[in-house]
């Protein structure tokens, strides 16, 4: 399931970035082109399913869906508190969450 | 002046009779909506009966809900009376059909 | 009804929400801490053995102390202590339903299995009494809780939909929370929690609703079965496939079958450690039936069944986890409400959704007064009484509830042990505390209602993790070293309780103080701040 969380905290933080209002809190102004916004949106939604794919495969439809939402809420809730009271550490903690998530599938 | 608050007041009077209707319609009409439909899919449906009175159960909350959230969307009370006497004639009509076809 | 359909939605989610949202505040809160039941029964009984009895020694005690008590049941319960739900060896029995047709009355008890004797511990409600008020209340019959909780349940079923419609932008907002807004933030709070619990929050209402179908519609299954609860049995039965259990007494008496003997083959097939409980139809007839069932490890919640003769302890049959489409739907339903399934990670999960939950209804209740406070304060003969009936509400539910279930544990510790009544004064302390915390806010400025109800809750929960060291001797200082966890656990929760309450508490007071010292501000800024 920590593995989950951290491929879908990644996967929000990419599709946050989508919004400028999120956007400007990291780098205020900043204007995406097109094509980063493709990227970026490809990848969110890519991320957010493979990990409801992985923990399906790993634990059930059943015991899978249910702990894909809970991780799903988690993330959420830390990422709005992050965006709320430390935008910054949102890159930080997105940068760690892509190494552990990464380190975690090469391992397996 | 004096007129005018009057016909605020007399307007204020009528919203909140309006609402004690749709509520009353709400909660009762939207009840036997529910139920009605309800026990009409375990007799029209056709699979075994413990089945068909689970899958009822299960859908009755979803049928209240739906029927509460129109009551309080439609705009004029006289669509609302139509629709709740229309479709209580239908689930009535449907059962006594139903009941004919079975004997 | 107002003018566009969004704004009847509005209308609608305002006040459906706000009706049944106290009561719907206490289901939450205590329906959540049930999430931890057993841990609390272990907490709340400390001087409770703990049992490493085997399952065959404590089927051994369960069997003799059924029997001991004689009468005759509809049915006996045995759950050992082979999963978490079960902090200890429970039994539990059940009367012939009632000439009414109503379910017959039942009853429960703790076991130590070494003496086949009711637990030597104090008497309590435990964490079991807080998880039932959840759903049957309390101080009334299940007839009218049931049908109390499900009006509540369906008032925020419809809130919960007409919320969703009302807030359009769901996703342009997914992340949204601006804090120190005053009333944007509140509606922030509200809205982002309430999109990100969306799949739970719909779930434990719709599934709660389902667990009163019985009672809401109960035409349903009397218009195919009959009224009452013998004939919805009837209908439980032949919907799992039980064609072995759908039989009357014989009336003509048989002793039950050596137990201990049903349980191994159950483990024979199943492996060891997979028996989670057992049930006893008819004991004593010679149509005796037992009812062995597996250990839950999905949302799915029934499980694998095999059913024995209860006198000659051959089987019957097997009835699969799995069965008819619909009833798979509701097992599951049930099963996500109750997660019996959930391992560690997921059940404290549940709990922060849970308290998001709570969270949520609370922030709906405050923003309904802060919405409406500059208008009312203005008014020339003051705010009208529905409004300050809010107002104190609030202060006593939100707060005031958790001065309750503090004062509910510390009773628990504080009581006399050989006390005989102490299990139903934890209670009447914890509405007791409650009702005081009604009242508070009638002869306190709001405000101040506020700080003070948040600053005794915090003090109270502070006071927990003391008041059990000293009273048992097993406070943070032993629990964490010896790896108790149901103590180091609830004791550490208490602390994190009582840091979060006092937060509350302290910045309340904050941003009520300076306002006020500096200048003779506006009733309507400070009453404002001080709820922000």
């Amino acid at each position: 399931m920590l593995i989950a969380g951290l491929v879908i905290y990644v996967g929000l933080v990419a599709l946050a970035l989508l919004k400028n209002r999120h956007l400007h809190q990291l780098w205020p102004g900043l204007a995406l082109p097109a094509w980063t916004r493709k990227t970026l949106s490809t990848a969110g939604w890519s991320l957010l399913t493979v990990a409801a794919i992985y923990l399906i495969a790993q634990r059930g439809v059943g015991n899978g869906l249910v702990e894909y939402l809970a991780a799903f809420t988690v993330a959420g809730l830390i990422l709005v508190v992050q965006f709320s009271y430390s935008p910054r550490s949102v890159l930080a903690l997105g940068i760690f969450a892509s190494g552990g998530a990464t380190a975690a599938v090469d391992d397996n | 002046m004096s007129s005018k608050a009057k016909n605020s007041e007399r307007e204020l009077t009528i919203y909140r009779w309006e609402v004690l209707g749709r509520v009353l319609i709400a909660v009762f009409g939207g009840y036997i909506f529910s139920i009605g439909t309800a026990l009409l899919l375990t007799h029209i449906l056709p699979f075994e009966r413990s089945s068909l009175v689970m899958t009822a159960n299960l859908l009755t909350f979803a049928l209240y809900t739906t029927a509460i959230i129109w009551v309080f969307s439609v705009k004029r009370f006289r669509t609302l009376w139509l629709g709740l006497a229309g479709s209580l004639a239908v689930l009535a009509l449907a059962r006594f059909v139903f009941s004919q076809v079975n004997l | 009804m107002k003018n566009g359909f969004r704004q009847s939605m509005a209308w609608l989610h305002t006040w459906t929400g706000l009706v049944v949202g106290w009561v719907l505040f206490f289901v939450f809160v205590t329906g959540n801490l049930g999430r931890f039941d057993s841990e609390i029964d272990l907490w709340m009984q400390p001087e409770a053995p703990v049992q490493i009895a085997s399952l065959e020694q404590q089927i051994v005690a369960a069997q003799t102390r059924l029997q001991q008590r004689g009468g005759e049941w509809e049915r006996w319960g045995i759950y050992p202590t082979t999963n978490r739900d079960s902090a200890f060896l429970r039994i539990t029995w059940e009367a012939p339903a009632q000439p009414n047709g109503a379910r017959g009355k039942r009853g429960e008890e703790f076991i130590d299995p070494t003496t086949a004797a009711p637990l030597d511990a104090r008497a309590t409600g435990g964490g079991q009494l807080l998880y039932k008020m959840h759903y049957a209340l309390h101080y009334m019959p299940r007839s009218v809780s049931d049908w109390l909780i499900g009006i509540c349940s369906m008032f925020m079923l419809v809130a919960i939909i007409s919320g969703v419609i009302t807030h359009k932008k769901i996703f342009a907002d997914f992340f949204t929370f601006r804090p120190n807004k005053g009333q944007r933030s509140w509606l922030d709070l509200h809205a982002v929690l309430a999109v990100l619990t969306l799949p739970f929050f719909l779930m434990i209402t719709y599934s709660g609703l389902v667990f009163l179908v019985y009672t809401l519609f109960s035409g349903v299954v009397s218009n195919h079965y009959g009224p009452g609860y013998k004939n919805r049995q009837d209908f439980n039965n032949e919907l799992a496939g039980r064609q072995e259990l759908l039989i009357e007494r014989t009336g003509s008496a048989a002793p039950l079958t050596d137990l201990t003997r049903v349980v191994q083959q159950a483990e024979y097939q199943w492996g060891t450690n997979q028996v989670r409980s057992l049930e006893i139809l008819y004991p004593g007839d010679s149509n005796a039936r037992v009812r062995i069932a597996r250990q839950i490890e999905s949302p799915l919640r029934s499980t694998d069944e095999l059913i024995f003769d209860g006198t000659t302890g051959e089987l019957l049959s097997e009835i699969p986890a799995e069965g008819v489409a619909s009833r798979n739907f509701y097992e599951t339903l049930l099963g996500l409400h109750e997660s019996l399934f959930a391992g560690w990670w997921l059940r404290w999960l549940y709990f922060l959704s849970g308290l998001a939950g709570a969270t949520i209804i609370a922030s709906g209740l405050i923003l309904w007064v802060v919405k409406r406070r500059p208008k009312q304060t203005k008014q020339k003969n003051g705010p009208d009484f529905g409004f300050k009936l809010v107002e104190g509400l609030n202060v006593g539910t939100i707060a005031g509830l958790q001065i309750a279930i503090a004062a509910f544990f510390l009773a628990n510790r504080l009581l006399p042990v050989d006390f005989a009544a102490r299990a139903s004064w934890e209670a009447h302390i914890l509405f007791a505390i409650w009702l005081l915390a009604f009242l508070h806010p009638i002869i306190r400025p709001i405000p101040r209602a506020w700080v003070e109800q948040w600053t005794v809750a915090a003090l109270a929960f502070a006071a927990l993790p003391i008041v059990n060291a000293v009273t048992t001797g097993r406070g943070l200082n032993q629990s964490i070293p010896a790896a108790d966890w149901a103590f180091a656990g609830f004791d550490l929760t208490c602390l994190a309780a009582a840091a979060l309450f006092g937060t509350i508490a302290y910045r309340l007071q904050q941003r009520f103080k300076p306002v006020a010292a500096k200048r003779p501000a506006p009733v309507t800024t400070l009453a404002q701040e001080a709820s922000a």
